[in-house]
């Protein structure tokens, strides 16, 4: 993937992380070691990762998505859940910029939680008061335990859907915490809201705003390519040492097809990132639909690749001594973030033959 | 089919049915989750219930002391079981395995030992398990099949010395390890000679020498736990010798044969119960996906009313469907021609049956202990055994494991996939579903394998001109 020379410092800036900090760290996290959690944030905070997106007139760096794509690439290819806790917390930046609703109060490094993956057009959970109070709950709310502040579409009572941000710490923010699959850097909760004063609110909504979904379609894409990559760089690794039959299983047949159809899944998928995110920056009419349908082929190739990864290393690809069945976890925790994948495959149909 | 085989099946699923209902359906989470947050704990519980129910001697002959139910509804248990969770259907199938083991050595006198054993220890409410160490740390496949067993050098040596073997290396990835009181214990006696050196050992737990290692942190199937055993000098006399070069000897046929035979007729078996494990799990997910497709409703109309996700299932009950049939006609092969084909006899099976239990008890150490016993099943169990029927059960023993666990894992995906972020919470238990699915295309010979074995066996078994393994 080309890269502009800004892009190319935040990648190496990120490959790094995820080689010095993210790797070190992961078994921890998905043991769900509170400390370890804590210092790859605030060692993503010190090199600004939390702030990539946000805007510079709130302090952020003002990046795009290819800088986000690539940053987040690098560090999936460790932790896709490191790399998704950033991609959460880009989108809602993102879509609080896009509603000029960005409260004084929030810094840009401040963790955002947006659970804005769901399906397109959903009537919002929640609800705002005549008082411009927010109440009722969501379901799985990545990181809410950390993050300071909540974005998340709430209907008022004209019914018109809106964008609303809210400390998350706040009492009257209940949390119940949801144990899931994977990804758990993001360690979702159950959100009980009680009359929550907000910090702002917008006339948008984050689940009618395709370009801000489409931005996030391209940005899980790049979690995916990184699972993919992490998977073949530990399975070629692990085959060219395990020996079976008397020789190293990278020499058996079968083994070596399962390693290049890794291969090529992964750079037919960086090759599409490529072209969607060239599409995007061209603003070609459709750039959009192309996202989501990357999105959907790419969270496939990541669940089909991160279980023949697993494959790969047999037995010991099974425990917890390797880090490919969390991929193979986290894979599908991703497909999940993204909603529902009959009814994205139903919108990317839609959206193909122009109906819906 | 000798007559009472069908009652056997329905005595099965009823009882799967009504341990899953006290037992596995409660538990399965809580035990997921305990053993996820503490990988060294121990299912205890789990183990003790299925003693409880009986299970571990369920499918014993009486004349061991167990109930004598067929062989072929412990299939049709553990895929009953499995629709709620593998993982504990494992707890109970993986003794089976050791038992199976035992069993294809044809060693009536150990057998009696180990399984007299068994039936004391549910009795007295004190588990007595057996496990199979086959694995090593750099020999899992390899293990399985004397044509990959020739090429490498094990690492778990049984050294000749006088009144029997001292045992020294490692197994890994034993299921039940931990939990099980007999272990029957593959090695060789020279690494560099492997298949013509094979010995099989009952070792139990607190023989001197013997100890419980680590416990693998996995995924998934967290009921059952995979231990390494550690032999270190460790003595095992001649009387817990299930077979060697001098047992194979005396009846004439070289060691190599008989492991190869060994390791076919387990396998056979266990394979089919690998497909067993992957129908039901095939059943479960098609099922928490039909319950959540007719009651959520995300984008306002009820997902079943959506036709893709009406195909879905549908292919996802062709999943089951295929599943079960593959691993039936596997079971099947193992109760006509395989290791069970003795007592699935219509004579073996109505003797068994219409003797009554004191008389069998009574006849059974003098029977089993006369070394002409032994010496007669295994002119029947080896000498006798056609090449076409090891064929035909191995053959489709691999066929229902891979078929069964490829499909496994499509439905527990498929359901995953259906039920969206919902499917990916814990007490939903879809996601575990999944977890737990991928174990099965890994154990008892990797899927890959299993391939080779069905190309070997069914495939290109004529075919002098090709290495299956080359």
């Amino acid at each position: 993937m080309e890269l502009s020379e800004d892009v190319a410092v935040f990648e190496q800036a990120a490959a790094r992380f995820a080689r010095e900090v993210v790797a070190e760290a992961s078994g921890r996290l998905d043991a769900r070691d509170a400390g370890a959690r804590r210092r790859v944030i605030d060692g993503a905070r010190e090199l600004g990762l939390l702030a990539l997106c946000a805007p510079e007139s709130a302090g952020g760096l003002g990046q795009d998505v290819d800088a986000l794509c690539a940053v987040l690439r690098p560090i999936a290819r460790e932790d896709a859940g490191v790399a998704s806790l950033l991609l959460v917390q880009a989108g809602g930046q993102r879509a609080l910029a896009r509603a000029n609703a960005w409260p004084e109060a929030l810094a840009a490094s401040d963790l955002v939680t947006w659970p804005a993956f769901g399906v397109a057009g959903a009537a919002p959970r929640l609800r705002v008061t005549a008082e411009g109070r927010v109440e009722g709950s969501l379901e799985l709310v990545p990181f809410a335990d950390v993050a300071s502040h909540l974005v998340a579409d709430a209907r008022d009572a004209a019914g018109i859907d809106r964008l609303a941000c809210l400390p998350a710490l706040e009492r009257g923010v209940a949390r119940e915490p949801a144990k899931a699959l994977g990804l758990s850097c993001m360690a979702p909760f159950d959100l009980s809201l009680a009359g929550v004063a907000t910090s702002a609110v917008a006339e948008s909504s984050a689940l009618s705003d395709d370009e801000a979904r489409a931005w996030l379609s391209l940005g899980a894409s790049a979690v995916a390519l990184g699972l993919l990559e992490g998977s073949l760089a530990t399975a070629l690794d692990y085959a060219r040492q395990r020996r079976q039959g008397g020789k190293r299983i990278v020499e058996w047949g079968e083994v070596r097809r399962m390693l290049a159809d890794l291969h090529r899944s992964a750079s037919v998928l960086a090759s599409a990132l490529s072209g969607a995110l060239a599409r995007r920056r061209r603003d070609d009419p459709g750039w959009r639909d192309d996202a989501h349908v990357l999105a959907l082929e790419a969270t496939e190739r990541a669940c089909s690749g991160t279980t023949d990864g697993v494959q790969l290393l047999g037995g010991n690809g099974y425990t917890k001594a390797y880090p490919q069945e969390r991929r193979m976890r986290d894979a599908r925790q991703l497909r999940a973030l993204l909603g529902p994948a009959h009814a994205r495959r139903r919108a990317a149909c839609d959206a193909w033959l122009g109906v819906g | 089919m000798p007559r009472g085989v069908a009652d056997d099946v329905e005595i099965a699923i009823d009882l799967a049915r009504r341990f899953n209902a006290e037992v596995t359906a409660p538990r399965h989470l809580e035990v997921d989750a305990r053993v996820s947050a503490d990988p060294s704990s121990l299912p205890w519980d789990v183990v003790r219930a299925a003693s409880e129910w009986g299970l571990y001697t369920a499918w014993l002959p009486r004349a061991f002391g167990g109930r004598g139910l067929s062989m072929l509804s412990l299939y049709y248990f553990l895929e009953e079981v499995s629709t709620v969770c593998v993982g504990i259907a494992n707890v109970v199938g993986v003794h089976y395995l050791g038992v199976s083991t035992l069993s294809a050595t044809w060693n009536a006198r150990l057998m009696r030992r180990v399984f007299d054993d068994v039936a004391a220890g549910e009795r007295r409410g004190e588990p007595c398990l057996v496990s199979l160490a086959i694995t090593e740390p750099a020999a899992g496949t390899d293990m399985e099949e004397t044509e990959l067993l020739e090429r490498i050098r094990p690492g778990t040596v049984a050294e000749r010395v006088a009144g029997g073997y001292r045992v020294d290396g490692r197994k890994v990835f034993i299921s039940n390890g931990h939990v099980s009181r007999w272990h029957v214990v593959v090695c060789v006696e020279d690494r560099a000679r492997a298949p013509e050196t094979g010995v099989v050992l009952a070792v139990r737990t607190g023989t001197p020498g013997f100890t419980l290692g680590a416990l693998e942190n996995k995924m998934g199937q967290k009921a059952c736990v995979a231990s390494e055993l550690v032999f270190d000098d460790c003595f095992v006399g001649d009387e817990q010798v299930a077979i060697d070069a001098r047992q194979s000897a005396s009846i004439g046929i070289p060691v190599r044969a008989v492991f190869q035979q060994v390791i076919d007729y387990v396998v056979s078996s266990t394979r089919a119960g690998v497909g067993a494990f992957g129908a039901g799990v095939a059943r479960g997910a098609f099922a928490a996906a039909c319950e959540h497709a007719r009651k959520r409703s995300p984008e306002g109309a009820r997902l079943v009313d959506d036709q893709s996700v009406r195909m879905r299932l549908a292919d996802m009950y062709a999943n089951a469907q295929v599943a079960r049939l593959a691993w039936q006609e596997s079971a099947w092969a193992n109760c006509e021609q395989g290791l069970f084909r003795g007592l699935f006899s219509p004579a073996a099976f109505g003797i068994e049956r219409a003797l009554p239990g004191a008389l069998l008890r009574r006849l059974a150490p003098r029977v089993l202990d006369d070394p002409r016993t032994t010496r007669w099943l295994r002119h029947a169990g080896f000498a006798r055994y056609p090449r076409s029927a090891a064929n035909l059960t191995s053959g489709w023993g691999s066929l229902a494991k891979l078929v069964g666990s490829d499909l496994a894992l499509a439905n527990a995906d498929l359901a995953l996939e259906l039920m969206g972020s919902d499917g990916t919470r814990h007490a939903a238990g879809a996601e575990k579903r999944l977890r737990d699915a991928k174990l099965l295309q890994i154990y008892e010979g990797t899927n890959q394998l299993n391939r080779l074995n069905v190309f070997k066996c069914l495939v290109g078994h004529e075919w002098s001109d090709v290495d299956p393994f080359g």
